[in-house]
């Protein structure tokens, strides 16, 4: 009679038990859940350089069901305001943090603290050991941190970039550039990207008998369309980035270049429309897409699961001249630029 | 292994009806609750998934009236432009009123259009409205829109989405545009001429329409495709074209209007394909498998926590049904348990009828056993009694005749005195021996009888032996069975000391403990140890002189008068002599205490276990001399004469 008792109780406890634990889940279940914020800090965040990044994020983010949030900054962001912003989207509960880093010494430590906190990607470029400030624009030997002590990276290949871009314009010189003038541009020449473009550029035509005779670094767009027309004629342009090929676009649609053929890297719809006019004669795309996709993809892999530690990766790029800029297998880079 | 199982299973399993009944009531409930639970869920998977696709394809039918009346409308568009402007107007000398005409036909529907265009067979620009300056050389006439209008010329022609290549409006954007071409007749100079009438509908006017219905959030998506399978539109295509995600359209474009299974990836979905009239275009639905189990986990838990709370009250109640039922079982089985441990509780009658018939049966068996166990007892009594009486008849008949023969002798001898003396102890003995039919009498009593004896005896044999008696007078208030000292004293005189010259006994009595002693000893001949061994015990065993009966006698009426605890005890040497003790309780001599005992009932003055108990060999019964009364019972059986005499 006691075993009786006994066994109804415990059969009634354990019914209970695994109730009250479903209920629970149940419960659980049924409370409204707000996807996980990740914010995106990068510099100038509304230039329409970032348009295919963003739309890349905003793709991973619907994804991986997060809400993607893009950190409100302007042209002149320092690094001290980047770390800045970064401290108060961790206060403000962003599950992880996507930035591009500017060139600063202080940057790196700075960054590692905050990814002990958050998992944290760095995108566009590696973080450097100086300041912009502190960088002369021709300062070839600031290198960037090795890989194994940096922080996990979604970049294009910087340096096949520069080099490609450089291959092009020696197949269209068919390799004579003997006594050719060349002009650099590059804003954030601090940057490890732009650094590494530029020495991949330098390297392939070091052999090509052209002359860099120039190099315009400035990070201010102003400044740099003022220094520019200032330069010295020059029968190639080359522009390392989307913001100093726009900026040297524009002084070639003003005639400011004199004359100068203009080649370029760049990921807005004003330098393909530069390429589409014939003021840019060839033009090379990272895609943006890709590094927005694939970072966000990483940082939220690594907010889902506890020890997924986020990946670097390169992504590829696409070389546009303007009798190939319309055709369709180029129609979809047109989409993402254009959102 | 198997048996092992089997073992375990066997030790686990419940032994009581109560335990039994409510775990098959609740195995039995509860697996029928989780099959039912299993077929409604199912039921409910089912049903839900149906829906899911019949709302699908609804939107999906929906959505395709939506989109064809778009196209439609761009086509009526296309219509008005050829019909209403171009066919109304000479190029040459009415392009302004040609202008204006497209102009207002693009303002009116300016939200859907992104320009219109009239070139000539060649490629040239006609006119365009808005307004825009031509991009240099588009290079029109190798552009899909337009091969596919001059390709068939009596057809319109949708194209895919596209840039918009060119117009430069001086924005620096460019717009996404789906095509829709058709060879027009121009009227340039009087002369009907072939052109290409082209209207840019905007793409974001389709994109919306699309993301409209793609706003759900259980994973099923819409998308848009040409006859080829070449995307027109799909949220994820950016994602599709970079190789990030795969889409089965190509596949797809080959179905016709229903709805197809597919597996892509390892994930199986429903895929509901809608052709959209004119265009060819397939919007197609796409299911993936988890879309219609979201949510479903919130209902399975829900199922399961009903589920369960169903199983915790379905045991209350089996537990309840089952007491119900086992109630009356364990009750009347405490009864019959408490019978059994020898209390003498009411037999449990109550319950269902089975359960009443169940308890009457047993209650009347018991009762029966009780009668049948008192007749038992009372047989025993009986029989015991006759015994008793059995026994002590066989003593008289030997004396009376040797007394007599003792007596004759005298007379005949003329020792008168001598006679008259020993009739006069004979009328003693015989008083004692019959004591008014009492079987107990005092232990004085029966120590005059023993000397009443020994005088007629001492008589007969001439004095030829003496006698003492050595008696505590303490003992001479208790109680003794009649009759026992003097088959001793009569084997002592016949075994021991009859025939010899100094022959001499002793009987003496005293207390010890409490229990009674007497002795009758003699320095007769004695016996061997193995005669001693078998005296009180073998009545089958041949003997000289017939020696024993009487001892065997005596023993036994002490031991069924007083517990198998007393009796006899021999300790004989041979050439030495014998000594028969008497163990006895110290009892007092009263009415009452003699009337116990000799009802048998010695215990309830002893404090012992009852005799009848022990006579029935429910409880351990040593003799005196070691062996069980069971032995000395099997004795008293074989009946004989006390004495040869």
């Amino acid at each position: 009679m006691k075993d009786d008792r006994k066994l109804f109780i415990i059969i009634e406890l354990l019914l209970a038990v695994v109730t009250v634990i479903l209920a629970v889940i149940l419960f659980e279940e049924q409370q409204p859940q707000t996807p996980k914020r990740i914010s995106l800090v990068i510099q100038d965040s509304d230039a329409s350089q970032w348009a295919a990044l963003k739309y890349g994020m905003q793709m991973a983010a619907e994804d991986q069901d997060m809400t993607l949030f893009v950190v409100n900054t302007s042209a002149s962001l320092t690094v001290a305001d980047e770390l800045d912003t970064i401290k108060d989207e961790i206060s403000r509960g962003s599950a992880g943090i996507i930035v591009q880093p500017l060139p600063g010494s202080q940057l790196q430590d700075q960054l590692r603290q905050y990814a002990a906190k958050v998992p944290l990607i760095l995108i566009e470029s590696q973080t450097t050991g100086t300041s912009a400030d502190e960088q002369t624009a021709t300062d070839e030997t600031a290198a960037a941190v090795s890989p194994a002590e940096s922080l996990p990276v979604v970049e294009a290949d910087h340096t096949g970039l520069g080099q490609a871009l450089a291959q092009t314009i020696l197949s269209d010189y068919n390799g004579k550039l003997t006594g050719k003038t060349i002009g650099l541009v590059i804003s954030n020449a601090g940057s490890a990207a732009a650094q590494a473009r530029e020495a991949g550029f330098r390297q392939a035509l070091q052999t090509s008998g052209a002359d860099i005779s120039w190099t315009v670094a400035e990070t201010d767009t102003d400044r740099l369309e003022a220094a520019l027309p200032a330069q010295p004629q020059a029968d190639i342009v080359a522009a390392l980035d989307s913001r100093s090929l726009t900026t040297a676009g524009s002084c070639a649609a003003d005639k400011n270049l004199h004359g100068a053929v203009l080649y370029g890297i760049g990921n807005s719809t004003e330098a393909i429309y530069y390429l589409d006019t014939g003021l840019v004669k060839t033009l090379i795309v990272p895609d943006e897409f890709k590094i927005g996709y694939q970072s966000l993809t990483e940082i939220a892999k690594s907010i889902k699961r506890l020890l997924y530690q986020p990946q670097s990766q390169l992504v590829s790029f696409s070389l546009l001249k303007r009798d190939n800029l319309f055709a369709k297998e180029n129609q979809d880079l047109f989409y993402a630029l254009s959102q | 292994m198997k048996h092992r199982l089997l073992t375990s299973l066997r030790k686990i399993a419940p032994r009581g009806i109560q335990t039994t009944l409510m775990l098959a009531f609740s195995l039995i409930a509860i697996s029928l609750m989780f099959v039912m639970g299993i077929v409604m869920y199912l039921r409910f998977y089912a049903s839900s998934r149906q829906d899911i696709v019949s709302s699908t394809q609804k939107l999906l039918e929906q959505s395709g009236e939506n989109l064809e009346d778009y196209l439609v409308s761009m086509r009526q568009i296309s219509d008005a432009v050829y019909y209403n402007v171009i066919k109304e107007y000479d190029l040459t000398d009415q392009e302004q009123n040609l202008q204006t005409g497209m102009n207002l036909i693009y303002e009116a529907n300016n939200e859907r259009l992104r320009g219109i265009a009239l070139y000539n067979s060649s490629g040239s620009l006609l006119t365009a409205e808005p307004v825009a300056s031509q991009k240099e050389d588009p290079n029109v006439t190798r552009q899909d829109w337009y091969e596919q209008a001059v390709g068939e010329m009596e057809n319109m022609h949708f194209s895919t989405p596209h840039i918009q290549n060119l117009f430069d409006d001086g924005t620096l954007r460019y717009y996404w545009v789906i095509s829709l071409s058709r060879v027009v007749e121009v009227t340039q100079d009087g002369v009907p001429q072939t052109g290409v009438l082209l209207v840019d509908m905007d793409y974001a006017s389709i994109s919306r329409m699309m993301k409209q219905i793609n706003e759900t959030s259980n994973g099923q998506y819409y998308y848009l495709c040409d006859e080829s399978g070449q995307i027109i539109y799909h949220s994820r295509q950016v994602q599709i074209s970079r190789g990030l995600y795969e889409e089965s359209n190509e596949k797809v474009a080959a179905y016709k209007d229903g709805i197809y299974d597919d597996l892509l990836n390892g994930v199986r979905r429903k895929v509901i394909v809608n052709t959209i009239s004119y265009t060819g275009w397939k919007l197609v639905g796409v299911i993936p498998q988890p879309a219609f189990t979201q949510g479903m986990g919130s209902i399975r838990y829900f199922f399961a926590i009903l589920i369960l709370l169903m199983a915790m009250m379905l045991v209350i109640i089996n537990r309840l049904v089952s007491l119900r039922i086992s109630r009356p079982i364990l009750k009347l089985n405490d009864s019959v348990l408490a019978y059994e441990a020898g209390q003498k509780p009411r037999i449990y009658i109550s319950g269902s009828s089975e359960i009443r018939h169940l308890g009457r049966s047993i209650e009347a068996s018991y009762e029966q056993i009780d009668e049948l166990m008192k007749k038992i007892v009372q047989e025993q009594t009986d029989r015991r009694k006759s015994e008793l009486d059995a026994l002590q008849s066989q003593i008289n008949p030997h004396f009376l005749y040797n007394a007599l023969d003792s007596i004759v002798w005298m007379v005949e001898g003329g020792r008168n005195d001598e006679a008259a003396f020993m009739i006069s102890e004979l009328a003693r003995f015989f008083r004692i021996s019959l004591s008014k039919g009492k079987t107990i009498i005092r232990v004085k009593d029966e120590l005059q009888h023993a000397k009443s004896y020994m005088h007629i005896q001492k008589i007969r044999y001439k004095n030829a032996f003496s006698v003492s008696f050595d008696i505590e007078p303490d003992i001479e208030d208790c109680c003794t069975v009649k009759l026992i000292l003097q088959p001793i004293l009569e084997n002592a005189i016949n075994y021991g000391v009859g025939d010899a010259d100094d022959g001499q006994i002793v009987v003496s009595g005293r207390k010890k403990g409490e229990d009674l002693v007497l002795s009758v000893q003699d320095n007769g001949l004695g016996m061997s140890e193995e005669t001693v061994r078998y005296l009180l015990t073998d009545s089958t065993r041949v003997r000289s002189h017939g020696s024993g009966v009487g001892l065997m006698n005596v023993n036994q009426r002490i031991k069924l008068l007083f517990g198998p605890a007393y009796g006899l005890e021999i300790v004989s040497e041979p050439d030495v002599g014998t000594q028969v003790i008497v163990h006895l309780p110290a009892i007092p001599y009263t009415e009452e205490n003699r009337q116990i005992l000799e009802q048998g009932q010695a215990a309830k003055l002893l404090d012992r276990p009852p005799i009848d108990a022990a006579a029935t060999g429910r409880l351990p019964a040593a003799s005196a001399d070691g062996k069980t009364e069971a032995d000395g019972k099997t004795e008293a059986d074989g009946k004989e004469p006390a004495d040869e005499g």
